[in-house]
């Protein structure tokens, strides 16, 4: 090598590197995660009353809490819905009698609506199509295959009775999930 | 080539452009554009690519104007983008940036056909061809991230689908979505990604390319005679300025004379601000239609072809195009090419036909269409007649009785309750098991009370409880013992009196007057009713402000209290008993406002809103009723 070429050689490494120095935390900056001044509240919360659900109509119901949207904190805020599904009681008393399922279509996220007509639940995007135990079915009408890569997410829920009140409460762990795989990831 | 431009004779008045163009040989470029001749002579199929230029110009102009006035939040977007719409120009302006961003696809579509037909992209001009290949995506990801820009239900439902399409790229997915979005959701920080990339990167990008390839068509104009060798003609060299220039430009008059016709009569459409609350079917736009359907006939582990294998096919197959070219013979190459143009189109063609033709024949989707341009229309016309406030455009549908109105009666109450005229407008329930609420209130509702075929009827008490209780009996009784007509006047006159509780008709009109006196006289309402100061709460629902939203808004709260049903309440929910937990009632203060809002709104509003302002004293006055006072202070919680 000779004075030149190592002349020339330092001089694109040099470049590299300047680019380097703004570019690399450029990419990392706008595709890195927004700060989060709050953690995230992973806790059982408290949607509905037992007796305000009705067996066997699924209602959908906002969970309410304080958000993080970037620089924006707020109070009371939707944080996402969840579809209620009250059993028959026959099941036996000692199981949950409330199923919750997450209204986020696991396909590409749409909100997933209830069909009354045929007492499924349908996602308006792509007709994605869930019977009430949240599996997938086909397209009752086109009868086409599903777009869902799996079932509904199911949440975990309970129900509760205050020693302060008679009244038996659900409670719903509200997680978020990945959308478009196949395995149900926690979104953290 | 430059040594045969001769820079044109100086004369003394140019002075100062002479001095500039020994500086920066201005002249010599000039001639470069204007004097060169196009391969087969000027021609009306060339006019495709200076008008796709100049309308890219065009964007840049109104999207800068547009920038000077919009707003990328959440809370201020669709607000400011109909402040556009609403200042002087502002509308016109809007509705050019958006039509043009169409016809520039179609333009561009257009284009490729064009050039590949003629074979304009064969050696040495290659990278003529890639460049522009590269920018039909950069474009259509262009008008991908200015959609949402107004934060608009649609637009925003847009971005989210094709964000998530975007995240399921393997390996780069994730991290471009995220690049997109600004975090794992639609949030606050996505329009001003958006904004970012549809005013700052895409443009560089997009004008880089456009450079790179608007130099390489100008350089390589001179191989001309290569080029044009299998064209067979003879045209005379004539220079582009003016003779193809005159082409282009009148080509281009027509389209942006098409553009702002359409823009001057219709504006740019505003679809209601985006709220996760509203139901809505997301559809993309026409040029992406033909990936939508496709994507129906590949589910599961397949549907990546439709979204990424044939799109990236596609566009790698038309960049080898200049490779086939020399690789193939002629004829096979000709074969080939004209193949694949007509499979692209007729592909491209009956997909987008498909996709459309579905939705057309769904009656669901149709109907959801519909509502939803009602519910942008209705969105509009309040942001015209009322100021925005600082949580944003939301607010204007969340609020609005007339949106939401039906749509909480129909989640609360139409288990039960009808709220439809005789013709079945308005929330019709298959079978309803409580009163029929259509003008309830009105004279006319509450001379239904005071039949005696109707109260027993299904439109009143005939499914519930109440059906031979005291009430059909004292109508019952009524109707026996006196002379029909007669009684009819005077039930009549109290319908007047219970009307003007709520407002409905004038409180001081002698009708009102006069059935204020039965009701308590002779007819003996108060015997079981409280009205005023008369009759005492417990047995039957209170009369003094009869269904009067502040009387609407107690009974909804709590149908059991002694002021309403009390103990003999038939199924009503207390819908807001809770003060502990205000949150878990079953709707909330807003919520009931809206509903009663809606409730008492009757089908003849205009003129009772009229009479109501006009004959109401601003004091009732039987203001004394302590449960009235207590419920006024719940629904200003
Ligand atoms: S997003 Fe639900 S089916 Fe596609």
């Amino acid at each position: 090598m000779n004075r030149r070429e190592l002349l020339q050689w330092l001089s694109r490494g040099m470049a590299t590197t300047i680019a380097a120095i703004i570019g690399l935390p450029g990419i990392r900056y706008l595709s890195g995660k927004a700060p989060s001044v709050t953690e995230p509240e992973s806790d059982f919360r408290r949607l509905k009353r037992l007796q305000d659900l009705s067996v066997g109509r699924p209602v959908m119901v906002p969970v309410l809490g304080s958000k993080q949207d970037a620089w924006v904190q707020s109070d009371q805020q939707v944080l996402g819905r969840v579809w209620l599904i009250r059993r028959p009681a026959a099941s036996g008393a000692a199981e949950t009698e409330v199923h919750a399922f997450s209204s986020v279509c696991p396909h590409m996220g749409c909100q997933i609506q209830m069909q009354p007509s045929s007492q499924k639940f349908v996602c308006p995007c792509h007709r994605a199509t869930f019977d009430l135990n949240g599996e997938r079915q086909n397209d009752p009408v086109s009868q086409e295959a599903n777009h869902a890569p799996r079932d509904m997410d199911p949440l975990a829920c309970r129900v509760v009775c205050d020693s302060s009140s008679e009244d038996a409460w659900v409670e719903v762990k509200f997680e978020t999930f990945q959308i478009g795989s196949k395995q149900r990831v926690v979104r953290s | 080539m430059s040594s045969e431009v001769n820079p044109p004779r100086t004369v003394e008045k140019y002075a100062l452009l002479d001095w500039l163009d020994r500086r920066v040989n201005y002249r010599h470029y000039l001639a470069i554009l204007c004097q060169r001749v196009l391969p087969d002579g000027p021609s009306w199929s060339y006019t495709s690519a200076s008008c796709l230029l100049w309308l890219l110009v065009i964007e840049c102009v109104t999207g800068l104007l547009l920038m000077s006035t919009y707003s990328p939040s959440m809370a201020s977007a669709w607000a400011s983008v109909n402040f556009i719409d609403q200042s002087s120009a502002g509308r016109f302006l809007r509705g050019v940036h958006h039509y043009s961003s169409h016809a520039l696809i179609i333009l561009f579509g257009i284009h490729i056909v064009r050039v590949i037909i003629i074979r304009a992209y064969r050696a040495p001009r290659e990278l003529v061809w890639i460049t522009g290949l590269l920018l039909f995506p950069l474009i259509l990801v262009w008008t991908i991230t200015g959609n949402p820009l107004a934060a608009t239900q649609k637009g925003i439902a847009q971005i989210q689908v094709e964000g998530n399409i975007l995240a399921a790229t393997p390996v780069v997915g994730p991290w471009f979505q995220r690049i997109l979005f600004g975090g794992d959701d639609v949030g606050n920080l996505t329009l001003t990604r958006l904004y970012f990339l549809h005013v700052g990167l895409l443009p560089l990008l997009v004008s880089g390319l456009c450079f790179v390839h608007l130099h390489q068509v100008i350089k390589h104009n001179s191989y001309r005679r290569n080029f044009a060798s299998d064209l067979s003609i003879s045209a005379p060299l004539l220079p582009y300025w003016p003779y193809q220039s005159v082409r282009n430009l009148t080509a281009l008059l027509l389209v942006v004379g098409a553009i702002s016709g359409i823009s001057w009569q219709w504006g740019a459409p505003l679809p209601a601000p985006a709220d996760p609350d509203l139901p809505f079917s997301p559809r993309p736009e026409w040029y992406f239609r033909w990936l939508f359907e496709l994507r129906r006939y590949f589910t599961g582990d397949t549907e990546f072809i439709a979204t990424h294998v044939v799109p990236a096919v596609f566009l790698a197959a038309f960049m080898i195009m200049p490779i086939l070219d020399r690789l193939l013979p002629p004829r096979a190459e000709r074969l080939c090419r004209l193949f694949f143009v007509a499979a692209f189109a007729t592909g491209w063609g009956s997909l987008t036909f498909l996709s459309f033709s579905n939705d057309w024949n769904d009656r669901e989707y149709q109907a959801s269409v519909v509502a939803f341009e009602q519910m942008s229309e209705r969105a509009r016309e309040l942001a015209r007649s009322e100021a925005i406030g600082s949580n944003g455009a939301i607010e204007l549908l969340r609020h609005d009785p007339l949106t939401q109105g039906p749509r909480l009666f129909a989640r609360h109450c139409a288990s039960c309750h009808a709220m439809a005229d005789a013709g079945d407008q308005g929330t019709a329930v298959a079978e309803s098991t409580a009163p029929n609420l259509y003008g309830i209130g009105s004279t006319k509702w509450i001379m239904g009370f005071f039949d005696v075929d109707q109260i027993s009827g299904s439109n009143y008490f005939g499914n519930t409880a109440f059906k031979n209780n005291e009430m059909t009996e004292h109508i019952r009784s009524l109707f026996a013992e006196n002379d029909r007509p007669a009684l009819q006047n005077k039930l009549m006159a109290v319908a007047t009196a219970l009307a003007a509780e709520a407002g409905h008709e004038p409180y001081q009109s002698s009708d009102a007057q006069r059935g204020r006196e039965l009701l308590v006289g002779e007819l003996k309402c108060t015997d079981c009713h409280k009205f005023g100061n008369q009759g005492s709460l417990g047995s039957a629902p209170d009369l003094t402000g009869y269904a009067s939203r502040e009387w609407l808004v107690g009974l909804i709260s709590n149908p059991s209290s002694p002021r309403f049903y009390g103990d003999r309440n038939d199924r009503m929910p207390s819908f807001s008993l809770d003060q502990t937990h205000p949150e878990f009632n079953l709707l909330s203060t807003l919520e009931m406002d809206i509903l009663v809002k809606w409730m008492t709104r009757l089908p003849d509003d205009a003129r009772v809103a009229e009479g109501r302002k006009a004959q109401r004293p601003a004091q009732p006055p039987f203001q004394e009723s302590t449960a009235q006072t207590i419920a006024v202070e719940q629904n200003s919680n």
